[in-house]
């Protein structure tokens, strides 16, 4: 990260935070403080071009999910799935119940995954000081694990002990290049070392979880890491559903993965609740208040079974949609995705005007940086495009769908929220902060992972009773050549859209709104601030050369720009001695 | 869970951007044209961010074919062949607007443990902007060079290698093997 401060005026200074994201992405912010060290305006920009949407044109549009799942390694299975539900839309295919299943277990089993190395791997190293945890009594450790679970995860004196000695020996070895950047002993660090050490502790343990999860998603994805599983019409992993041990691995796994979202993710989260509450509660890191969700995934049986008497069809679903404005939680609008436009007023594109994504274009217009590498803040400054609901910035993500769900009486959404505050004594409110995105991200992580266990019964019953259908059949050459369609999902990082119009059955045209373009838009038209932008104003650093209060409210988003380069980037080492001469006669 | 191999060649980067697949492209156009023994896997690896982790600990020797950025003036389709170690230490202290995902994951791949023995066999790229399944002539031309550093890396690991016996006496050419990723539907059929 390039931290660098210069004087804009004799008062408000600007800093540049470059990039923001831990491990994956491509993104830089800058703000603007006054003397009194309160950010005042601030400006996210995507610096790099992607425009992935031009290779899909003129393509077969059974072909698409294929290709638009390379969009992002990190979110492959999510694009793939908006992509072939997208064609299936366009045309009017419904896929069958089990194949809708199968899909589910791969995208709930994502949300797990995607939750956990989030937290741990991406952010909670900005809330957990790593050279502190070296200083910890693993025996006290051991008995404030206790406080937090009454069998907390792999939290034995011995365990922490051993925990204490390995980061020691790497801090040591000088190997810890991935800890080596962070701002440690900053005053905004709040946990003592042996809370540290705990949450050191399921850092690790994190790594192996996480594995652990993307082998069962590859018993349903089939190959990895780019998957094949899904067609327009259904599901190609048959074999896999109808075979016993197969399911039996995948139930294995997000067993193993329940008890440590039970038993560590949660409970370390409401130990950071504990040292940062005054934060939450002064809701630091609070947008504008406008969010929205999709909603999405049919609970199918476990709703008929649990409840029964319960026959509003929003309710059968795990997440509900619908649209909030501006923090009134008395009023919750239904969402319609014909309100979604993008326009790139302040983005590095010609189309300027608010276009629905079915006829945008992505023609970039770069005017580049001012001549000291800063951004042109009264001007274009980011390649990412302004989406907009009903002309507004919206935040999308976990804290969406909590706070929706919980307002719209979610099923299961509801109660798991309702528990989480009365354990913590948080309200509605708090969940639109830094640290409430974070809430809203572990109680998600924790929902998902139990209706995993409801869709694999259903499965399994229907298998029992020769429901064994996982493609709807259709005839392409029979299929409208022009029509269109699109795909509104929520996915880990909130709402994934593919919009797909299809002329002389070929790919007209193509749009991804991702989650991220929703959270890091830049300003638009009207000068409205996007939503990381509206997180970052009016937060205080207590150290302006160490921005780590606008650090953690940007990666409360679970920012992902991961379709950034994968070159390994050896500069600054000397690697002559490692080329391999050209030879003669080849 | 272990491969039922110890070695696996595996090849990353986001075809989309063109010579950003170069890896990509070449465990394919070796999967095409050689059979191995002992058998190896050969990754189509991708982008495939923290999932790496698993690949590393599941096979003892792993070879990763990826692109390339060194500070010099260095040309387009240079070559470097080095063990993954010497690249520890750089995983976050990248002073530049780039932040990868490969030397992070081999990081935090070391932290949790059981990793492979990792050799890093990459290409100094052209274009890696431009939005097309192809790849640059200077690359093209520094395949062979690719393919034999690789080759002669797994002869030092005691695997044999030999062309497949193909239809013609002709090697799958690189076109070919570009072309299946512009042409999925028809390999699906």
């Amino acid at each position: 990260m390039t931290n660098k401060t210069t004087d804009s005026t004799a008062k408000k200074q600007k800093i540049v935070i470059d990039p923001v994201t831990r491990i994956e992405g491509h993104l830089r912010v800058e703000v603007e403080v006054d003397e009194n060290n309160i950010v005042t305006e601030a400006w996210a920009s995507g610096q790099l071009f992607r425009g992935i949407e031009t290779i899909l044109k003129n393509r077969d549009p059974r072909d698409t999910g294929l290709i638009a799942q390379r969009i992002c390694g990190v979110c492959t299975n999510s694009h793939y799935r908006a992509s072939i539900t997208a064609v299936e839309n366009a045309y009017g295919i419904v896929p069958p119940r089990n194949a809708e299943i199968i899909r589910n277990l791969v995208s709930l089993a994502l949300f797990v995954q995607d939750h956990l190395v989030h937290y741990y791997h991406l952010h909670s190293l900005d809330y957990v000081d790593v050279v502190s945890a070296l200083e910890a009594d693993s025996e006290k450790a051991a008995k404030i694990a206790h406080q937090w679970h009454k069998q907390p995860y792999n939290c034995s004196q011995g365990d922490l002990e051993a925990v204490k000695e390995k980061l020691g020996s790497f801090v040591n070895a000088g190997r810890l290049g991935l800890f080596a950047n962070g701002y440690w002993g900053h005053p905004e660090y709040k946990l003592s070392p042996e809370e540290n050490l705990i949450h050191m502790n399921h850092y690790l343990e994190a790594l192996r979880i996480q594995r652990e999860v993307s082998k069962a998603i590859a018993i349903f994805g089939g190959k990895t890491p780019h998957p094949q599983n899904l067609v327009v019409g259904g599901v190609t992993s048959v074999m896999d559903m109808l075979n016993p041990q197969r399911l039996n691995d995948y139930l294995f796994i997000i067993k193993d993965t329940q008890a440590f979202l039970k038993r560590a993710y949660l409970p370390d989260v409401k130990m950071v609740v504990a040292a940062y509450k005054d934060n939450i509660k002064a809701g630091f890191g609070r947008g504008n208040g406008s969010f929205f969700c999709a909603g999405g995934y049919d609970l199918g049986s476990f709703n008929s079974a649990e409840n029964a008497s319960n026959n509003d069809s929003e309710s059968s679903k795990l997440f509900v949609d619908g649209v909030i404005w501006g923090h009134d939680f008395d009023k919750v609008e239904s969402f319609d995705e014909n309100h979604i436009t993008e326009e790139a007023s302040r983005s590095w594109y010609a189309d300027e005007q608010p276009t629905s994504p079915y006829d945008e274009t992505t023609e970039p217009h770069y005017t580049d940086l001012n001549t000291d590498g800063t951004l042109k803040t009264e001007g274009k400054y980011s390649w990412i495009k302004a989406p907009r609901y009903k002309g507004q910035p919206m935040e999308v993500g976990p804290a969406a769908r909590m706070i929706i769900g919980y307002l719209k009486g979610a099923t299961l959404i509801k109660p798991y929220v309702q528990q989480f505050m009365d354990d913590t004594d948080l309200e509605l409110i708090d969940f639109s902060s830094t640290l409430g995105r974070n809430v809203a991200r572990a109680i998600e992580a924790e929902v998902t992972c139990d209706v995993i266990f409801s869709s694999v019964s259903e499965l399994i019953e229907n298998i029992k009773y020769y429901n064994e259908e996982t493609w709807t059949k259709y005839d392409f050459d029979a299929l409208p050549t022009s029509t269109k369609g699109c795909a509104i999902l929520e996915v880990p990082r909130g709402t994934l859209s593919h919009f797909i119009r299809i002329e002389n059955a070929k790919v007209a045209n193509y749009q991804a709104v991702v989650p991220t373009t929703w959270n890091a838009s830049p300003k638009d038209a009207n000068g409205k601030r996007g939503p990381y932008e509206e997180a970052i104003v009016g937060l205080h650093l207590a150290d302006p050369q160490q921005p780590l209060e606008v650090l953690r409210a940007v990666h409360s988003f679970d920012p992902c720009l991961a379709c950034a380069v994968h070159v390994i980037d050896a500069k600054g080492k000397t690697l002559a001695e490692y080329r391999v001469p050209a030879k003669m006669g080849l | 869970m272990l491969a039922d191999t110890p070695f696996a060649v595996m090849g990353i980067g986001n075809i989309l951007f063109k010579d950003e697949g170069l890896g990509v492209y070449a465990s394919q156009y070796l999967q095409a044209n050689y059979d191995f023994t002992p058998k190896i896997d050969l990754i189509d690896g991708g982008t495939m961010g923290m999932n790496m982790i698993h690949t590393y600990q599941r096979y003892q020797r792993l070879i990763i074919l990826d692109t390339i950025s060194i500070e010099s003036t260095e040309t387009a389709g240079a070559i470097y062949s080095l063990n993954a170690d010497v690249l520890q230490g750089l995983g976050n202290c990248r002073k530049t607007a780039h932040e990868i995902e490969v030397l992070q994951t081999l990081e935090l791949g070391a932290l949790a443990g059981d990793m492979a023995e990792i050799q890093i066999i990459a290409m100094v790229p052209d274009d890696i902007d431009e939005v097309t399944m192809t790849l640059s002539p200077s690359v093209l031309e520094a395949m062979p060079l690719f393919i034999e550093t690789i080759l002669t890396e797994l002869g030092r690991w005691g695997v044999e290698y030999q062309p497949k016996k193909q239809a013609s006496s002709q090697k799958i050419s690189w076109q070919a093997i570009i072309d299946q990723y512009n042409q999925q539907q028809a390999l699906c059929k």
